[in-house]
């Protein structure tokens, strides 16, 4: 009996030697040639993106990763994204970016609107989970809001009837609605998912949510080992701030969406932890997960405070979708490690470090 | 817990400390109703609805008797058919009780399923013109969640917006829905939510909007709000965009104070900020309407399932009870009431189910009468 005490002693070793987070783990069989460098194009943007972009080009430059990245600049203030960053998003088929300002109030419509539209970009990606080691309000959330990205509210179909009075249209379409729905679903499937969850406010907006509730319930009969419900709105951000574990992959119209990430969100650690992207069928933008004040506020700028920890997560999600998986891994591992032993943490997270700090950490921990 | 509620209760009677003025403003009663000595029976409407609703409505009834409220309540009840007057359940009788006695108080209705009429709550909405929904939301001491420290009141614009009900198929699979916005409904939410936090002594009054993506929508409600702003120069004003806000709520709600917002994101935002200090069992309501009417209603369902089982719990319609007392500058009562309701709460040995405890709501109604 003290044999196999000795082994079962020597296996908890093993694994609670810091680890729980790494093992060794079956790996995919490469092409030859898939070791190649990869381009991606790279968007600093405004405020704190070119902060947050030059740590993950830092952590890249010492994971030895096989990508390079073109680096572009865009401004909120421009009217478009000049021709050449979309030509070269359109050439490398991924890109990373930082945020992008958005003027509120007139004139021009945001950059990020624009390059979603232009790009087809029609998935918006959002999860958000808690972190070990990070203390939260809420436990055991682990929600990936999936939001359609293209329509809906955001159409930017705004006119004045009469002075005084202005209309707005919100547009739903079949097309859009049923491709979401698929992601959503293939998304759930791909990743071992049990729930997609629809939020909606078809109990007001009878036909636009109601077409948009239709898809959904269409292609969720294809999925039947996945469970499919349909939440309103409002009930959702009361559950969500209430009981945020009944979630798990969510599907939702776009502004809908971008409010249940944010509160997902912050719940779960705040928006400068989230991983997040967007996708379409043949181009996907990596960014922060949730967009709330998506450039930060300039003193965060002015003292380098900026938490770098959502975009370094987001390039692992990107890592993967280029088919690398070990470097996402060593990368999250390294990123959880530094948060879970909670020295290195940014103003956000209740801690004093600057950005380069932080980077310098997820660095010493990379194995 | 005492100073939270010392500073409560001088926070709500600041405004009649110092003698603002509110006379002016057509939102709240007419100066000819403050004349009337407290024995004189003050009208109003009484909506017990469905389900728990009787249940609680009588509770509310006998808080009210216990604290010498002396209330005159008209008690009305929706139809059971459809009356061709107002083209839903609620008959052309319910409608003419509130608006001529001007002030009410309404239990949870079930919208009958159905179609060929107009829902309840629709109806009432827009033949009172009630224009804007106030809800404020605090931490119940006592009743412990996960955020402590809420003091928040949130107003939302109740008549058009996103749900203006207009929509339409503009060819098969593509469909459009109109969100309005106009400046006579924006301005006239954003000079109650001014009044109101200027006479219940709130410093700051927070916009919240999307104008950064629907530019003139909300770019209009942003400009209506801008200009009453002005005329409040001792009230700090701030605008914060919608994703930001939620972002914000969830993570340190002691940054609001009061906020006012178009009707989807008021819808989302007050129910939010119910689901941080305990859920829309907790949560008191009340719907403003010009000429000064005002109908204070209990957001919670009807629970049929609870029904008449005498478990239901009264306090958001109590609470609501009491949103309409201080509506006709009964604060005195008010606040007695209301401290006896936190009380109870806060001593915890009288809870209903939803609350975690095992009292009756007749127990647990009692429990806040011997605590007057």
């Amino acid at each position: 009996m003290s044999r196999r005490s000795l082994t079962l002693l020597k296996n908890l070793a093993r694994n609670a030697n810091g680890s729980g987070f790494q093992t060794r783990s079956v790996t995919y069989m490469p092409r030859p040639g898939d070791g190649a460098p990869r381009a991606v194009t790279l968007i600093p943007g405004d405020g704190i993106g070119p902060l947050v972009t030059n740590a993950v080009e830092q952590v890249m430059e010492a994971m030895h990763a096989p990508i390079f990245f073109e680096k572009y600049d865009v401004h909120g203030e421009m009217s478009r994204v000049p021709a050449e960053v979309m030509e070269s998003i359109r050439k490398n088929k991924v890109c990373l970016k930082g945020g992008l300002k958005t003027p509120v109030g007139g004139g021009v419509s945001s950059l990020n609107v624009q390059l979603r539209k232009e790009l087809d970009l029609f998935a918006s990606l959002v999860n958000c989970f808690n972190l070990p080691g990070l203390p939260t309000r809420h436990e055991n959330v682990d929600i990936v809001v999936i939001r359609e990205n293209t329509e809906g509210e955001y159409a930017g179909l705004e006119h004045e009837v009469v002075p005084g009075v202005v209309e707005s249209l919100k547009v739903i379409t079949k097309f859009c609605s049923e491709r979401i729905a698929k992601y959503a679903f293939e998304y759930a499937y791909l990743n071992n998912r049990k729930k997609v969850t629809a939020v909606h406010k078809a109990n007001i907006m009878k036909l636009a949510d109601g077409l948009f509730l239709e898809s959904c319930r269409e292609v969720a009969k294809k999925y039947p080992s996945i469970t499919y419900n349909e939440i309103i709105v409002d009930n959702c951000c009361m559950q969500l701030v209430a009981k945020p574990e009944q979630f798990d992959v969510m599907v939702t119209p776009n502004l809908y969406g971008n409010l249940v990430a944010n509160t997902a969100a912050g719940i779960a650690g705040g928006t400068g932890v989230m991983p997040g992207g967007n996708v379409g069928a043949d181009h996907a933008v990596f960014e922060q997960g949730a967009s709330a004040g998506n450039v930060g506020k300039d003193k965060i700028v002015l003292e380098n405070k900026a938490n770098p920890v959502a975009l370094l997560l987001s390039s692992a999600m990107m890592l993967r979708h280029l088919q690398f998986p070990s470097f996402a891994d060593r990368l999250e591992t390294a990123v959880k490690k530094v948060i879970a032993e909670g020295k290195c943490r940014t103003k956000d997270l209740g801690g004093t470090s600057t950005t380069q700090e932080v980077v310098d950490a997820v660095i010493a921990k990379l194995d | 817990m005492a100073a939270f509620l010392a500073r409560r209760l001088i926070g709500n009677r600041s405004s009649q400390i110092l003698g603002t003025s509110n006379s002016s403003s057509g939102a709240f009663i007419s100066v000819s109703r403050a004349f009337f000595s407290s024995t004189t029976p003050i009208k109003a409407t009484l909506f017990p609805g469905d389900g728990i609703g009787p249940e609680i409505a009588e509770s509310v009834k006998q808080v009210f008797t216990a604290a010498d409220v002396v209330i005159d309540w008209d008690e009305q009840f929706v139809g059971t058919e459809v009356d061709p007057r107002t083209n839903s359940f609620l008959t052309w009788e319910n409608l003419q009780s509130v608006l001529k006695n001007k002030v009410g108080l309404k239990g949870p209705m079930a919208t009958p399923i159905g179609k060929g009429h107009r829902s309840l709550n629709l109806t009432l909405r827009k033949e009172l013109n009630l224009y804007a929904n106030v809800r404020p939301c605090y931490s119940l001491p006592g009743y412990k969640t996960r955020y402590d420290d809420v003091d928040l009141i949130t107003i939302r614009e109740n008549t058009e917006g996103e749900y203006s009900g207009l929509e339409h198929q503009v060819v098969k699979g593509v469909v459009e829905s109109l969100k309005i916005i106009t400046r006579k409904a924006s301005m006239r939410v954003a000079e109650y939510a001014f009044l109101y936090a200027k006479t219940h002594g709130r410093k700051k009054v927070s916009a919240i909007h999307k104008a950064n993506i629907m530019q003139k929508t909300d770019g209009l409600f942003l400009q209506c709000c801008d200009e009453v702003a002005k005329k409040y120069p001792e009230i700090y004003y701030e605008k914060v965009v919608i994703d930001n806000c939620c972002m914000m709520l969830v993570k340190n709600p002691a940054l609001f104070d009061v906020l006012v917002m178009p009707n989807l994101y008021g819808d989302i935002i007050s129910d939010l900020c119910a689901g941080l200090v305990g859920g829309l069992g907790l949560t008191p309501s009340m719907n403003i309407g010009e000429d000064g009417i005002a109908l204070a209603e209990a957001v919670h369902g009807s629970a049929p399932d609870i029904a008449g089982k005498n478990l239901a719990n009264p306090t958001a319609l109590l609470l609501s009870g009491v949103m309409m007392l201080r509506h006709l500058k009964l604060n005195k009562q008010a606040e007695q009431i209301h401290s006896a309701i936190i009380n109870t709460i806060a001593e915890g040995k009288y809870r209903t189910a939803d609350l975690g405890g095992t009292s009756t709501t007749t127990d647990f109604t009692k429990a806040i009468c011997d605590h007057l």
